[in-house]
C-alpha cells in the first residue's frame, strides 16, 4: 500500500511540475507587459498557497477519483481549508504573514501522512 | 494515474481554454500586466473596499476587528463580512509580492475559471462530449455586463460560486469513505466566503436529495454520511454564523411577494444574444431527458440556477437571485451542450453507420473540441468587446491617498472636498485615516449662492452596516449606531475642527473643482492652512490649528 502511495506521487509531481512551468510560460506570454520574476513569483504563490496544499489534501481519495478531477477540486478545497485557518489561526493570535509558511506545511504534511493511512475500505 | 490519447487531448483542449479564459477576462482587464501602481481597473466603491478590509487583515494579522478608518473611528467593530475571500487574498499578496489590489483581481478572475473547470467535471460526469461544448459559454462571463462582477468588486462571490459548485461535485461521491469532510469543509467554505452560495446549496441538496428518493437511489449510509457533513459544516462555521446572525441577518428579511425589476447594471437572459434561444432550447431538453429518467446532476444543477436567477421576487431576496445570473454562463453552459450535442447526435449516428473507419471513438471527442472550437470563435468574435478601463482612480489621487497613510497622525481627521474618485465612499478608507465627505447637495447648493461658509454639511465615509458592530462577550453584542453622537459623523460640522483638507483641482465637472480651488485659497489666505502636498490633480491643505478660526466667510 505504502509503495503504491508512494509511486502514485512519484507519477504525479511531475506533472504537477509541468503544469507548473507550462502555466507560467503561458501566464508570462498572456502577461506580456510583466517582469518573469514578478510572474514567476505570482504563479509560484497560487501554487504554493493553494494548488499544491488542494493536492494533498485530495491525495487520500487517490486511487478512487482521477487526476485531474482531484487537482480542480483540490483548489476549492485548498482555498476552503487555508481559509478557513487562516482565519480561526489568526484569531487564535498567529499572525497572517506566519500563515503563509504554516499553513501549506501543515497540509502537505497532513496530505501525505493521511494519504499513508491504510484504507481497508474505500466507502463508508 | 492513466492518460490514454483521447484525454490528453481533452485536458490539453481544456488547460488551452482556461488560459483563453484569462486572456480575454483577467489579463485584458489588467492590461497584460500584474503589477500596478494603483488599483487599475477598479471601477466601484465595493472594489476599494475590498482592499482596505484585505489591508487591514494583512496589518492587524487577523480578523478580529474591522480598521476603524472604515468604521467612523470605532476600534472595536466586529467585522461582520464572510472572511475567507479577504484572507485568501491576503496571503496570496504576501506570497507573490503582488500589491493587494492586484491580488484581488487575480483571484477573483481565477476562481471564475475554477468555477468553470468545476462545471466542466460536473458536466463530464454525464457525458464528456457535452461537457467540451458547454465550455464556450463560459466566455460570456467577461462580456457586457456579465463583466460587471470583477470591475466592481464582487470577487467573493465568484470565490463561493465555485466553492458552491465544488460542494455539488461533493454530493455526488457521499460514498466514498471520509467524503463527508470534504462536502463539509467545502459548505463551510461557501459559507464563509459568501453566504448566499451557502443556502443555495442548502436548497440544492434538498432538492437533489428528494429526486434521489424518488428515484430510490438514496442509500442510508449516504445520509448518514451527510448528517454528518452538516454537522461538521456547521461547527466549522459556528464562530462567524453567531456574528452574522448579529451582523448581516440582524435586519431581518423581508418575504412579501414584489417583482423587483433588474437594474441597469444587472443580467438578463438577453444579453447572451441569440445564444438565449440556445439556452431555453436546451433547457427544455434537459427538462424532457429529467422526465425520461436521464438524471444528471449538471442538468439539475443547470435548471436550478436558471430558476434561482429568475426569484427576484421578493426585496430581501432578489438582489441574491439578480448577483446569480452574473454566473449563468457557468450554470447554464450545460444547456449548450445538451442542444447541440443532442441535435447533432443522429447526424453522427448516421454518419457512424455509412463510415465507420472515420468515426472511430477517439473521432469523438476530437469532433467534440472541434464544435467547442467553433462556438468558442462564433462567440468571442460576435460578443466579446476589449474594454479594459483603468478604473475611476488615478495614479494621482492613489498617490495623495498614500501620502496621506504615510505622513499623517493617525487620529487625524481629513476633510475631502468635491472629487470625482470621492462620490465612491470606499475609495477614501484606504488612506487608513477617518475621512469626511462635503455632502454634495450642500457643495452645489453653496456654489449657486456664490458663498464660501465656515460649516458645511459633510458625512463621514464609513461602512455603516450592521450598525457598528461590537461584541460585549461570546453571545452577547451591541452596536455603537444606538450610542453615537451622530451630530459629530453628519450634518452641518464647522470645518476648522479637521486636521487635513483635501481639493481635487481638475474635474469632469470643472466648476465643482473651481469651487475647491476658492475654498483652498481663502484657507491660505487665513494662514491657518499651509500646502502639504500637491500633485497634477490633488492639492492637500494642513490645518496648522484645529478648531481655530481657519476661514472668512464671504461671497465670491
Amino acid at each position: 500500500m505504502r509503495k503504491e502511495v508512494f509511486e502514485q506521487l512519484k507519477r504525479e509531481l511531475p506533472l504537477i511540475g509541468a503544469m507548473f512551468l507550462i502555466l507560467l510560460i503561458i501566464i508570462k506570454f498572456i502577461f506580456a507587459k510583466e517582469e518573469l520574476f514578478v510572474v514567476l513569483r505570482a504563479v509560484a504563490g497560487i501554487f504554493w498557497i493553494i494548488v499544491i496544499p488542494g493536492y494533498f489534501i485530495m491525495f487520500y481519495w487517490s486511487q478512487e477519483l482521477k487526476f485531474f478531477e482531484r487537482f480542480i477540486i483540490g483548489i476549492c478545497a485548498g482555498t476552503a481549508v487555508i481559509g478557513l485557518l487562516s482565519y480561526y489561526i489568526g484569531l487564535a493570535g498567529i499572525h497572517i504573514k506566519y500563515h503563509i509558511y504554516l499553513l501549506p506545511v501543515v497540509l502537505i504534511g497532513g496530505g501525505i501522512a493521511i494519504g499513508f493511512y491504510p484504507k481497508i475500505n474505500t466507502k463508508i | 494515474m492513466k492518460l490514454n490519447l483521447e484525454n490528453s487531448i481533452e485536458w490539453l483542449y481544456v488547460f488551452l481554454f482556461s488560459i483563453f479564459l484569462a486572456y480575454i477576462g483577467m489579463a485584458a482587464t489588467m492590461n497584460y500586466g500584474l503589477k500596478h501602481s494603483f488599483p487599475y481597473g477598479f471601477s466601484a466603491s465595493d472594489a476599494f473596499g475590498e482592499i482596505a478590509y484585505t489591508e487591514g487583515i494583512i496589518d492587524s494579522g487577523n480578523h478580529k476587528f474591522l480598521p476603524y478608518y472604515i468604521r467612523a473611528g470605532f476600534t472595536d467593530n466586529v467585522p461582520f463580512h464572510m472572511p475567507i475571500f479577504n484572507h485568501i487574498a491576503a496571503l496570496f499578496s504576501l506570497a507573490s509580492g503582488l500589491p493587494v489590489w492586484d491580488s484581488l483581481l487575480f483571484i477573483g478572475y481565477l476562481f471564475s475559471i475554477v468555477g468553470v473547470l468545476v462545471m466542466y467535471i460536473i458536466i463530464r460526469e454525464f457525458n464528456r462530449n457535452i461537457a467540451l461544448i458547454s465550455l464556450p459559454l463560459s466566455i460570456f462571463l467577461y462580456i457586457g455586463n456579465f463583466r460587471i462582477v470583477y470591475t466592481w468588486g464582487s470577487w467573493d462571490v465568484v470565490m463561493a460560486t465555485a466553492l458552491l459548485l465544488s460542494s455539488v461535485w461533493a454530493l455526488n461521491k457521499l460514498e466514498l469513505k471520509f467524503s463527508c469532510v470534504l462536502f463539509a469543509v467545502l459548505a463551510s467554505g461557501a459559507a464563509l466566503t459568501h453566504i448566499t452560495e451557502a443556502f443555495f446549496l442548502f436548497a440544492f441538496t434538498a432538492v437533489f436529495l428528494v429526486l434521489k428518493a424518488i428515484r430510490k437511489r438514496l442509500e442510508l449510509s449516504e445520509m448518514k454520511n451527510l448528517i454528518l457533513a452538516v454537522i461538521l459544516a456547521l461547527l466549522f462555521s459556528f464562530y462567524y454564523l453567531i456574528i452574522f446572525k448579529v451582523g448581516y441577518a440582524a435586519g431581518g428579511v423581508d418575504t412579501k411577494i414584489a417583482y423587483q425589476a433588474p437594474e441597469w447594471f444587472d443580467v438578463i437572459i438577453s444579453h447572451f444574444g441569440l445564444f438565449r434561444l440556445v439556452i431555453f432550447a436546451g433547457a427544455i431538453i434537459s427538462l424532457l431527458l429529467f422526465l425520461t429518467k436521464n438524471y444528471s446532476t449538471a442538468l439539475l444543477l443547470g435548471l436550478f440556477m436558471l430558476l434561482i436567477g429568475y426569484t427576484n421576487i421578493t426585496p430581501s431576496f432578489a438582489p441574491r437571485a439578480l448577483q446569480t445570473r452574473y454566473f449563468w454562463p457557468i450554470y447554464l453552459s450545460v444547456f449548450l451542450g445538451v442542444l447541440v450535442y443532442f441535435t447533432l447526435k443522429p447526424l453522427i449516428k448516421f454518419c457512424h453507420l455509412r463510415s465507420k473507419a472515420l468515426f472511430e471513438r477517439n473521432w469523438k471527442t476530437a469532433y467534440s473540441i472541434f464544435i467547442s472550437l467553433i462556438l468558442a470563435v462564433s462567440i468571442t468574435y460576435g460578443y466579446y468587446q476589449k474594454s479594459a478601463s483603468s478604473g475611476i482612480v488615478t495614479e494621482y489621487h492613489w498617490r495623495s491617498l498614500l501620502w496621506i497613510r504615510d505622513n499623517t497622525p493617525k487620529d487625524a481627521k481629513i476633510l475631502f472636498f468635491y472629487g470625482d474618485p470621492y462620490t465612491q465612499e470606499a475609495v477614501l478608507w484606504n488612506q487608513k485615516r477617518v475621512s469626511y465627505r462635503i455632502s454634495m447637495d450642500d457643495f452645489v447648493n453653496a456654489i449657486k449662492e456664490r458663498k464660501i461658509k465656515r460649516e458645511y454639511n459633510v458625512e463621514v465615509a464609513a461602512a455603516d452596516d450592521a450598525g457598528y458592530l461590537y461584541r460585549k462577550s461570546f453571545f452577547s453584542f451591541d452596536y455603537h449606531v444606538k450610542d453615537m453622537n451622530r451630530s459629530e459623523f453628519f450634518g452641518a460640522n464647522d470645518i476648522c475642527k479637521f486636521n487635513y483638507f483635501v481639493f481635487d483641482k481638475v474635474s469632469r465637472q470643472q466648476a465643482l473643482a473651481n469651487y475647491n480651488l476658492l475654498v483652498a485659497d481663502r484657507l491660505l489666505k487665513s494662514g491657518a492652512a499651509e500646502p502639504v502636498f500637491n500633485n497634477e490633480i490633488v492639492l492637500i491643505l494642513k490645518n496648522k490649528s484645529p478648531r481655530g478660526n481657519c476661514i472668512e466667510e464671504g461671497s465670491f
